[in-house]
């Protein structure tokens, strides 16, 4: 630039070169500027669209989560209500206690296990005493809180792996898992016993009530049906020696029977 | 609106339902109240939903009156529990109520 405003320099032969050359350099400096400044203009345009991109993928992606959990809450109260229901259908609703339906699926799963396994249980039949003497004198709700404690003292005579339902209005049927006959019948009589110990209290009068039970041993190759009827025998046998008592069928030799009504002090 | 949903095609059956509420909506002195009383809705239902309620909340921004009305039985305290997950983030009134009460 000096070199050109120079007026020594006027007549230089490469002045005119120079000076040319200058121009196109500011030309393309200018170029380059609108280059650039189109680049810019190009490059903001763009940032904004991934900005409303980025946007509206947030606002899709909190949409999802919201569905998702909503969905899940649906499906876990599906689930609690699966729950219930089955509960509802398995169980007796008064005492809480497996109903026959549920009863007679375990007792068909035993049998399969008896056969595949070799393993045994021991089936006990109860039934309430006179019950409906106490229905008619006392009321059916007073009737119906019998039943409740009444079924609190078969549980606690049970084994943990025991399982006790209510097979019928005031009959109970208990299914003693991998129990052999000496030993079902230690838990027969602890439910005998805890039976005549109980006192349920209504009003200002303490109430009292007996029951009969049958207790026999599944068999080999019978199903449970058989082993029902057998216990229904020692049952029957039960209430026709009196009430109040035990009897014993062993399957080994089912036409005689033991009948237990005397408990030895703190049997266990 | 009452009762569970899970249809085979749930766009053809809120389709329709959208439509509706966006053309009533669309009429200027329409006000719009929803009574909701929904046991079951799986998830495309509630996607729906939301989409429902997303178009109230666009209607209220722009002044028209909507008020919806979840029902829940007290038997079932998980509904109440979803009425407040779909509420969320909306200004418009939202109400989350007892039938027994």
């Amino acid at each position: 630039m000096a070199i050109l405003a120079d007026h020594r320099y006027d007549n230089d032969p490469i002045r005119h070169l120079l000076s040319r050359l200058w121009h196109r350099i500011e030309e393309q400096v200018d170029r380059l500027e609108r280059v650039a400044d189109i680049s810019d203009l190009y490059q903001s345009h763009v940032l904004e669209n991934n900005r409303s991109l980025a946007n509206r993928y947030e606002k899709q992606l909190r949409q999802i989560k919201r569905v998702v959990r909503i969905s899940d809450l649906y499906q876990s109260s599906l689930k609690e209500l699966n729950l219930s229901l089955f509960e509802a259908s398995t169980h007796d609703s008064l005492t809480g206690v497996s109903n026959r339906r549920f009863m007679a699926e375990r007792c068909l799963e035993e049998d399969q296990r008896a056969s595949r396994h070799g393993s045994t249980y021991s089936m006990i039949i109860l039934d309430v005493d006179h019950f409906k003497l106490i229905n008619d004198e006392y009321g059916h709700a007073t009737g119906d809180l019998m039943l409740v404690d009444l079924v609190k003292a078969l549980s606690s005579s049970l084994r943990h792996y025991d399982i006790i339902a209510r097979w019928g209005g005031e009959e109970f049927m208990a299914l003693l898992i991998d129990a052999d006959l000496s030993t079902a019948e230690i838990v027969a009589k602890r439910m005998l016993s805890n039976i005549r110990d109980m006192r349920v209290s209504i009003d200002d009068m303490e109430l009292n009530l007996t029951a009969s039970l049958g207790l026999t041993e599944h068999k080999s190759d019978e199903n449970y049906d058989t082993t029902f009827r057998r216990a229904d025998k020692a049952l029957l046998m039960a209430k026709n020696g009196g009430r109040d008592r035990l009897v014993v069928i062993d399957p080994a030799d089912p036409l005689s029977h033991r009948e237990i009504s005397a408990l030895a002090a703190g049997t266990d | 609106m009452s009762g569970e949903s899970y249809p085979e095609n749930s766009f053809e059956l809120y389709d329709q339902l959208i439509q509706w509420i966006e053309a009533y909506l669309s009429s200027a002195e329409h006000s719009l109240r929803l009574e909701l009383h929904l046991n079951y809705l799986n998830t495309s239902s509630i996607r729906f939903m939301i989409d429902i309620f997303d178009s109230l909340q666009t209607a209220f921004e722009n002044g028209k009156e909507v008020l919806v009305q979840w029902m829940f039985d007290d038997r079932n305290p998980r509904s109440a529990e979803l009425g407040s997950e779909f509420k969320e983030d909306y200004t418009f009134p939202f109400l989350i109520l007892s039938i027994n009460a």
